[in-house]
């Protein structure tokens, strides 16, 4: 009886087995690299044109968030300030430091500064700021401890997974809005506030969750439209 | 086992209701057709060259190629730029509005519009103006993609020296352009100022188009002084033919409305006011006190507001004056019949009952003359009115604008003509218009223009006219200029930019300002020219100081002036106007002849023919995109020789891959490349075209129809000149037919006696009218009033509902449904939450088409372009369902049916189905419902299956085959079929490559809506009842519940507090949308309505948009009453309603249809 498989077929097997393995191992590649927050970029913490300080502003004279990032609690963008802000103050002080050119350039020529953004989400999800810092939701929650970041890196993966741990337990995250003491910055604003000795976080929320009727989209149409 | 649905099977007899004429007769095409997901062919990769498994082996190796690279690997460093000093006003992420008006034939239209960090993004309607509703009309809401325009001329061009010699033919003198500089221009009007200001003008002459502007006025007035001797003409080549003032309606006041070829409810002016007063009067609909209106048309071609009438009259419109003198004899007015009776007894017996109707509603009731009847019958038609006691009720005359001032009266275009051909024209200017393309072919005006030495043309593109200018000066968009004008009722509206000129043009208003100026006077600019004449019209000082200020900044805020004395015009009667020169009543049409009737179609008279919007939305009536079309009726058909019956009643095998255009003339063809007849056009003038014609069902017997504005050509450019002259109207150049080649002086309505001859081609037409069909009964659902009185519930005695408890099938509170989707059902659903829904009121849907355009602006849908159109690819969220209704013939065939049907309308967008059949199909998740009852689309999850589309039983779903949002705009001329304005080629098209063939032009991505995603190809989208809006409502109300801790804690949007996009352009308010949880909210009220039905409920859908029946208010005593409205199910074989006693006794299939249905919904 003559030969079924011709003489070339020998090689089959070790050739499907070295493209098998192959292919196992872009498979392995792209879990090992798309599964992490590697992908997520979670510390992404590019060079900024200036070599803004947020721990010297925030953490160490004290500014407001809102100082800079005026529009939070109005609008779905929470801008970046303007040259003119950063000019209000750097007119008088520190006004011939060298890191400080690029500001004044700016100023001078009226061409804006083009920061590098870090935290991006994807166009079609259409995320809110006003939504969430007037409902409770602190800054510190999405992008960590700002005020003690050097340079801002990223802190949070901010992929769907991690946006949805929240809005299915938002007990875990909600803050009151009014400052507890007179002169103190609201919670919402205050990236090292404690939640109040006596009490745990899930009972703070859970209440704040029933009094505000806080019912967060989990739904595709709360993020994309 | 898989189950087929039995659909209930249609009544034999009684009335029947069809979209085409193809399903009229029910050919096994149509059948093939409906039963697919799109149609044929739409869902193939079919170009010139690729083939399927092609593509496939390109992607595939383009993909191994990607994966080598590994470009994708790294994701791209994102700026965030913010200004280098704040704007004011000016959040980023929020939008600021405006308000502004649209400058258009007949009356300004109020505008508020919306900008996104300085770039304007949609129109809406200024909600404060008196008597607009809010909204707008179509082309209000297009108007926003005219501005980002980038076929719009971009720099002055002037003709090379050489070729001002005007010896030389006209084609040459435009065809070699040179880029000049605006210091060039300003130097040559410099000159031009200085020499005319020596002679008094003699020898300038200045052609506008009729404006409203007052500001204009006064600009004028100094004209008149500094250059005496100028000559001001203006031109619209759809100016009204009423010898004096504009008729201003109230439509809401009046019971009884005859329209005369006056298409008041679907024409391009003055729309939004009448069918906001003429659906108050659909709307009431009670027994006693209140008078639902009632209307009669008489009209050629079946229009919209023959759609809407409770009586409809054939008449071609050449015969519209002898109808005019026979009721007025009926009315005991008008001097005498010179005319004779008609031939036809009907017509008779239909003036009478006109007329009696007419008269027992004296001081109610309201005559309209179309605007292009001859001024005869406009003075006729004024007298009736103030014969019935209508003047000052439901009709006032608003004098032309340039009536009230003591300007001398513009000169006609004739005249014009007239010095020109004398030569005592030495420099025109032509303002805005476009003459050498839509002014009468008699006076050869494009050759005229060429004669004068030396012509400034102003205009938004480099187009006919340009081409036989001089010089060519850019204009701005209305959206980038100051102005001021009048609204349709004479209501002082403020023009105010949204944005800088984009393209560096200056507006007609500008340019004036600059002739009237004198040496070392310093330029007027902006908001100055207008300031002064709003001191004049209101009468205060501009020296007050703040208080003008502030007077000033309110009228611009506002956009207008509410307290206007110019409103009022007492004592203005068409009567007190001198008669115009009797003219020759129009001629009989000889036997073998017809009558040729122009209309405007969706590009207006021409000058949005650039854009891809209107091209591309489908004429309400005949559905046909991109091109015009020549309708004619079906008994003019049959003699001409087309058939339009199957032969022998039987159909020949399509091949399914038949692509090939069809030459055969069988118009039951239902292929979707389907190839239209020709025929040729001849008038008594000997002007002649060649044109595609559609049977157009409820045309007028002996008379034709065409609408004007298509045809649009491109000056002939030289390779030379394609450098320096922006490619002109990439959209507009090939799409239809110019029937200003056909339009004279003497015949600017209609045309007596043309000869029409078929011949020996066919023209692809791409009419949507069948795309997207739905199987089943009772869609649409009507009845007479009388009928409506007894049985509130009638929509409930139409189809299957019949057969269900009362409200079962769509109620959404008062019933228990045997299954809840399992979104609004789980454990966490919170009640509190709203549950969207929308009611469309079908009896004051006019069919308008707003809707379509508005949806289209605010949710970022591309347009196709023609071929894709061809295949059924068209992109629009909500289309207009037009059905027509008739007796239902014994023989389905019999074409005797098809002559004089009534019309209905019925928006169709994504019913939002409780239990959507599109949901449980899709693989990945990517459809599915929320907790408000939204069927919702998660775009990044589509991979294109289109599984949900084939389920969809309302055809509401798109597919994005081509990446529509980011492909250039080419006009190719295709090798199948010679198809033009095919704009997506797709990614191997033409032998350029694929890679030239990218992105879209900046300008249109400027237009986007921030809030929507883009769509990309292979994604499948539809109706998402404006998310965006609704999403920006609860967060808007959140912002205010709990700001700094001190808000109100209120989380609950308040009631009705904002519209969707469809809702708020609707200038009838017939689209409600809301919230049912909210007991308050219209829509909640509307949904108990007893005229509520949901289409197709019967399926067990629950669909959250349902409908209200509509109801005709026929007048018994007219011809033909008792057909008008009628459902079948309402009538037995002798024609009687059928009684509540035997409401039961029809079939029983469809209640053990019902049974099984259910079964299968719980089981």
């Amino acid at each position: 009886m003559a030969n079924i498989f011709p003489k070339a077929t020998n090689l089959i097997l070790i050739k499907a087995m070295f493209a098998l393995s192959i292919i196992g191992g872009l498979v392995t590649v792209a879990v090992w690299y798309y599964f992490t927050p590697k992908y997520s970029r979670v510390g992404y913490q590019p060079v900024q044109p200036v070599a803004f300080d947020h721990k010297l502003h925030v953490g160490q004279l004290g500014m407001d968030c809102r100082f800079c990032h005026s529009y939070v609690e109005m609008s779905g963008h929470s801008n970046y300030p303007t040259t003119q802000v950063c000019m209000s103050c750097h007119k008088q002080v520190q006004a011939d430091n060298p890191k400080l050119q690029p500001v004044r350039d700016s100023w001078a020529t009226g061409q804006p500064i083009s920061w590098v953004k870090i935290h991006n989400v994807p166009d079609y999800a259409y995320f809110n700021h006003s939504a969430h810092v007037n409902r409770g939701i602190s800054c510190v929650s999405c992008h960590g401890q700002v005020n003690e970041m050097n340079v801002v890196f990223e802190d949070k993966p901010l992929s769907m997974a991690w946006c949805l741990s929240c809005h299915r337990n938002p007990q875990n995250y909600v803050r009151p809005i009014a400052a507890t003491a007179p002169g103190s910055t609201s919670p919402v604003f205050n990236l090292n506030w404690k939640v109040p000795a006596g009490m745990s976080q899930a009972q703070l929320g859970r209440k704040l969750v029933h009094d505000w009727k806080i019912d967060p989209p989990t739904d595709c149409a709360g993020c994309h439209r | 086992m898989k189950r087929v649905f039995n659909h209930p099977k249609a009544p034999a007899t009684g009335r029947k209701y069809w979209r085409s004429l193809e399903e009229f007769a029910d050919t096994p095409e149509f059948r093939a057709r409906l039963e697919r997901e799109f149609p044929q062919g739409a869902a193939e990769l079919q170009g010139d060259e690729v083939t399927r498994r092609g593509f496939m082996q390109f992607m595939g190796a383009s993909i191994a190629l990607a994966g080598l690279g590994l470009t994708g690997c790294r994701r791209p460093e994102i700026h965030a730029v913010p200004y280098s000093k704040g704007v004011e006003w000016q959040v980023p992420g929020n939008a600021l509005h405006y308000a502004t008006s649209m400058p258009r034939r007949g009356g300004a239209l109020p505008l508020i519009g919306t900008t996104y960090n300085g770039r304007p993004t949609k129109l809406e309607g200024n909600p404060n103006v008196p008597g607009f509703n809010g909204a707008t009309d179509f082309l209000g809401q297009a108007a926003i993609l005219d501005l980002y325009d980038p076929d719009r001329s971009k720099t002055v061009l002037k003709v090379k020296l050489d070729q001002t010699d005007p010896d030389k033919p006209k084609e040459l003198r435009g065809a070699d352009y040179a880029d000049a500089s605006w210091e060039d221009f300003w130097e040559e009007l410099a000159i031009l100022r200085r020499d005319y200001l020596k002679n008094g003008g003699d020898g300038l002459a200045i052609l506008a188009e009729p404006g409203t502007s007052p500001t204009r006025e006064a600009i004028r007035a100094a004209l008149v002084k500094l250059y005496p001797k100028h000559v001001w003409v203006e031109f619209d080549p759809w100016k009204s033919q009423s010898p004096g003032g504009q008729a201003v309606y109230n439509l809401e006041k009046a019971d009884v409305i005859l329209s005369l070829d006056a298409d008041f409810l679907g024409a391009t002016d003055g729309t939004v006011q009448t069918i906001a007063g003429f659906a108050a009067g659909r709307r009431r609909l009670g027994k006693s006190e209140e008078t639902m209106s009632r209307l009669y048309a008489v009209e050629a071609r079946f229009s919209l507001t023959g759609g809407m009438a409770d009586h409809r009259l054939r008449l071609p419109s050449s015969q519209i004056q002898a109808f005019a003198t026979l009721l007025a004899s009926k009315l005991g007015a008008g001097a005498g019949n010179s005319f004779g009776a008609f031939s036809d007894p009907n017509i008779d017996a239909w003036a009478t009952g006109v007329a009696n109707d007419l008269t027992a509603a004296k001081g109610r009731s309201l005559i309209i003359c179309g605007s292009q009847q001859p001024p005869a019958v406009h003075m006729l038609v004024a007298q009736l009115n103030e014969t019935l006691g209508n003047y000052g009720v439901t009709v006032t005359y608003r004098p032309d604008f340039n009536l009230t001032s003591t300007l001398p009266k513009p000169a006609t275009l004739s005249d014009l003509a007239e010095q020109i051909s004398q030569g005592t024209v030495k420099t025109l200017f032509v303002l805005g218009g476009n003459p050498a393309f839509n002014a009468p072919v008699d006076l050869g005006f494009d050759d005229l223009i060429a004669q004068v030495e030396q012509v400034i043309r102003h205009g938004l593109h480099v187009d006919e006219t340009s081409a036989c200018s001089t010089t060519h000066v850019p204009a701005a968009h209305f959206l980038e200029a100051w102005g001021d004008s009048r609204a349709y009722d004479g209501t002082y509206l403020s023009q105010q930019p949204l944005i800088l000129p984009l393209y560096d043009g200056i507006s007609e208003l500008e340019l004036l300002a600059e002739l009237i100026r004198l040496p070392g006077q310093p330029k007027t600019k902006g908001a100055e020219l207008i300031i002064d004449t709003f001191a004049q019209i209101t009468g205060l000082d501009k020296g007050a100081g703040e208080s003008f200020n502030n007077a000033w900044r309110q009228f611009v805020h506002d956009g207008f002036l509410a307290a206007d004395a110019d409103k009022t015009y007492a004592g203005l009667h068409l009567g007190n106007i001198n008669p115009p020169p009797a003219e020759p009543p129009p001629k009989p049409i000889e036997a073998g002849k017809y009558e040729l009737n122009f209309v405007l179609g969706s590009v207006d008279d021409g000058r949005y023919a650039n854009n891809g919007w209107l091209q591309e939305l489908p004429e309400p009536v005949s559905k046909l995109t991109w091109d015009n079309a020549l309708y004619i009726s079906p008994a003019t058909a049959d003699a001409l020789g087309v058939n339009i019956k199957p032969p022998n009643n039987e159909i020949a095998d399509v091949p399914d891959t038949d692509f090939s255009p069809r030459t055969s003339n069988n118009y039951f063809a239902v292929d979707p490349m389907t190839a239209y007849p020709m025929v040729k056009v001849t008038t008594p003038d000997g002007h002649s075209l060649e044109l595609p014609i559609i049977v157009a069902p409820g045309q007028a017997d002996q008379s034709l129809t065409l609408a004007l504005g298509w045809g649009r050509t491109a000056p002939r450019l030289t390779e030379a000149d394609r450098a320096v002259v922006t490619p002109p109207l990439r959209v507009a150049e090939g799409a239809g037919f110019n029937a200003y080649l056909l339009r004279t002086s003497a015949t600017s309505g209609f045309v007596v006696n043309v000869k029409v001859e078929k011949i020996d081609k066919t023209y692809p037409l791409a009419v949507t009218q069948e795309h997207n069909s739905m199987e089943g009964r009772g869609i649409v659902r009507e009845a007479p009033l009388d009928y409506y009185h007894q049985h509130a519930d009638f929509v409930q005695e139409i189809g299957i509902d019949k057969e269900t408890p009362q409200g079962a099938l769509t109620g959404y509170q008062n019933y228990e449904p045997a299954y809840i989707p399992p979104a609004l059902n789980s454990k966490d659903h919170n009640p509190d939450r709203p549950a969207w829904g929308m009611v469309i009121d079908l009896n004051t849907c006019v069919g308008c088409s707003a809707c379509v355009i508005a949806c289209q602006a605010e949710n970022n849908i591309p347009i196709v372009g023609k071929f894709q159109v061809l295949r059924g690819r068209e992109m629009h969220w909500i289309r207009n369902d037009r059905y027509f209704a008739s007796d239902n013939p014994p023989n389905s065939r019999d074409p005797a049916y098809l002559e004089d049907p009534q019309m209905l309308i019925q928006p169709m967008a994504c019913q939002q189905c409780e239990n959507a059949p599109c949901e449980p199909v899709c693989p990945v998740n990517a459809t599915v419902h929320n907790e408000e009852g939204l069927n919702v689309m998660a775009y990044n999850r589509c991979i294109g299956t289109r599984y949900c589309a084939n389920n969809c039983p309302y055809k509401v779903r798109r597919f994005n085959f081509f990446n529509y949002n980011d492909r250039p705009i080419q006009n190719v001329k295709l090798p199948v079929l010679g198809v033009t304005n095919e704009l997506y080629l797709g990614p191997f098209a033409g032998k350029d490559g694929p890679l030239t063939y990218k992105g879209s032009p900046d300008s249109i991505a400027l237009q986007k809506n921030p809030n929507v995603s883009v769509r990309m190809r292979g994604v499948m989208e539809k109706c998402t009842y404006c998310v965006q809006r609704i999403e920006e409502a609860k967060i808007d109300q959140l912002r205010k519940s709990n700001n700094n801790g001190e808000g109100s804690g209120n989380i609950t949007i308040a009631t009705d507090s904002f519209q969707v996009a469809c809702q708020q352009a609707c200038p009838a308010q017939a689209i409600v949308f809301g919230n049912l949880n909210d007991a308050a909210s219209k829509v909640a009220v509307l949904k108990q309505d007893e005229r509520n039905y949901g289409v197709l409920a019967y399926l067990g859908t629950r669909p959250r948009t349902t409908y209200l029946g509509r109801v005709r208010n026929p007048n018994p005593a007219m011809p033909g009453a008792a057909n008008i409205g009628h459902t079948s199910e309402f009538e037995t074989d002798d024609g009687k309603y059928q009684g509540d006693a035997d409401k039961t006794a029809s079939n029983a299939a469809p209640q053990e249809l019902n049974k099984l249905n259910q079964e299968k919904l719980t089981g």
